[in-house]
């Protein structure tokens, strides 16, 4: 089995539980192994643009804390960890300087960080991943938000073209395409200004309801947040229901909706004809 | 200190054809006219280092600027400079200086306490440490607001 420390970040664990718990509850039947280290902090992400110097000792006690207990793949839920734990991991091992300053601030926490972690999003785990489907989706018509952090920077990156499109089209559900799939969800500007995360989602949420998708799916808890939690406040004439990816996943593959963090007339609903839950 | 100064943050400017394609893709630009990666590059390039931080805290990092670039100026670094000079020049947005306060109180941006993780138990979660002084340590010192 596979073994990755499960990485959460600060909005997993206390916003997104449904995403942490469909991911739990795929990864355990497709023989993905997590182990969980509760000291896990911030990846240093929100600061990093900053104080570069001070998020990167963050990111580098989080790897270090992976390496101590001998896990040296780390999977993370959210995009922008995701990317800024893969900058980490990348810089430390090949600037033996960097990696050496760094460690001088870790001996103050007694950790050394020796270099050795890897950093996956969840969704690049699920791409390598065989699973089987159990249920028929195929009546559904997904659109997919992939998220900037997800595979932007490309010099950070290299992943096949839309892996969120593959993804989706694995569960037998049908794959929606739309003009501003690639946009942005504005969520890195949210804390400073919560309009331009509202215009955008507004945007590409009509975007999608023209192209009558029956549903939305992300995989970065922060997206979920711009398109999902805050939906209601766009005051759009119409809703969109937005799911983790996960949460589809394991529904094509049988698994109880309860454990996947859906509701039983989410469940039902999308079971069912799709569009929106009663 | 900041690994950051001005001279190479305007070298790095410099590079700038001024052909627009990082604001012609920008996502926070198509809808808040103000904002554009260009004009902060430019910005910053003639000393107007005090508008261009202005600006580039709206900046979502989205990083498409980097890619959409023919000179390999990579925008996002640019802006991402400016912010890291601001302690030094007073001009820190509040947000930041808040989001720093909160990491050093409770290592996460969200609190994680015993509330929260009875909750994550109930719905079959493993609880997480409540509390992460290392954090405060390693962020700890002058550089914060």
């Amino acid at each position: 089995m596979k073994q990755y420390a499960l990485f959460l970040g600060c909005t997993v664990p206390v916003r997104a539980q449904a995403y942490e718990k469909s991911v739990r509850a795929v990864a355990s039947r497709l023989g993905i192994g997590f182990v969980d280290i509760p000291e896990l902090s911030c990846c240093g992400y929100p600061i990093s643009s900053v104080w570069e110097q001070k998020a990167l000792a963050l990111a580098a006690r989080n790897l270090a804390l992976s390496e101590a207990v001998g896990i040296s793949q780390m999977v993370c839920l959210c995009s922008a960890c995701t990317l800024h734990l893969k900058e980490a991991a990348s810089t430390l091992a090949q600037d033996a300087q960097r990696l050496q300053e760094v460690n001088q601030h870790l001996l103050r926490v007694g950790l050394t960080y020796h270099g050795t972690v890897s950093v996956s999003h969840i969704a690049d785990v699920l791409l390598s991943s065989d699973f089987h489907v159990k249920r028929d989706l195929s009546h559904l018509h997904v659109a997919c938000h992939h998220g900037c952090h997800y595979f932007n920077p490309s010099r950070f990156v290299n992943m096949p073209e839309m892996p969120l499109h593959r993804l989706v089209q694995r569960t037998g559900a049908q794959v929606v395409k739309y003009p501003t799939e690639l946009e942005c969800c504005g969520g890195g500007s949210m804390a400073v200004d919560e309009r331009i995360p509202s215009a955008l989602a507004k945007l590409k949420l009509q975007d999608v309801y023209e192209h009558s998708a029956d549903l939305f799916t992300v995989v970065c808890p922060f997206c979920h947040i711009v398109y999902g939690a805050s939906q209601k406040k766009l005051g759009l004439p119409f809703s969109v229901p937005v799911y983790f990816y996960p949460q589809l996943l394991g529904l094509a593959m049988g698994i109880d909706a309860a454990e996947l963090g859906l509701s039983p007339a989410q469940a039902k609903t999308l079971l069912s004809q799709g569009g929106i839950p009663a | 200190m900041s690994r950051v100064n001005e001279t190479a943050l305007k070298k790095r400017a410099a590079l700038c054809a001024y052909c627009g394609s990082c604001t012609a893709c920008c996502p926070v630009q198509s809808v808040a006219a103000d904002f554009g990666p260009r004009a902060v590059a430019r910005c910053a390039l003639f000393g107007l280092s005090a508008e261009a931080t202005e600006a580039s805290w709206l900046c979502a990092g989205c990083h498409k600027c980097d890619m959409a670039c023919p000179q390999d100026v990579r925008p996002s670094e640019i802006i991402r400079d400016l912010r890291a000079l601001s302690p030094e020049t007073g001009r820190l947005h509040p947000v930041f200086s808040k989001q720093m306060e909160l990491l050093i109180r409770q290592g996460r941006l969200y609190l994680v306490d015993e509330f929260e993780n009875d909750g994550r138990e109930d719905e079959g979660l493993p609880r997480l440490a409540e509390e992460l002084p290392d954090v405060a340590v390693l962020l700890g010192g002058g550089e914060q607001a």
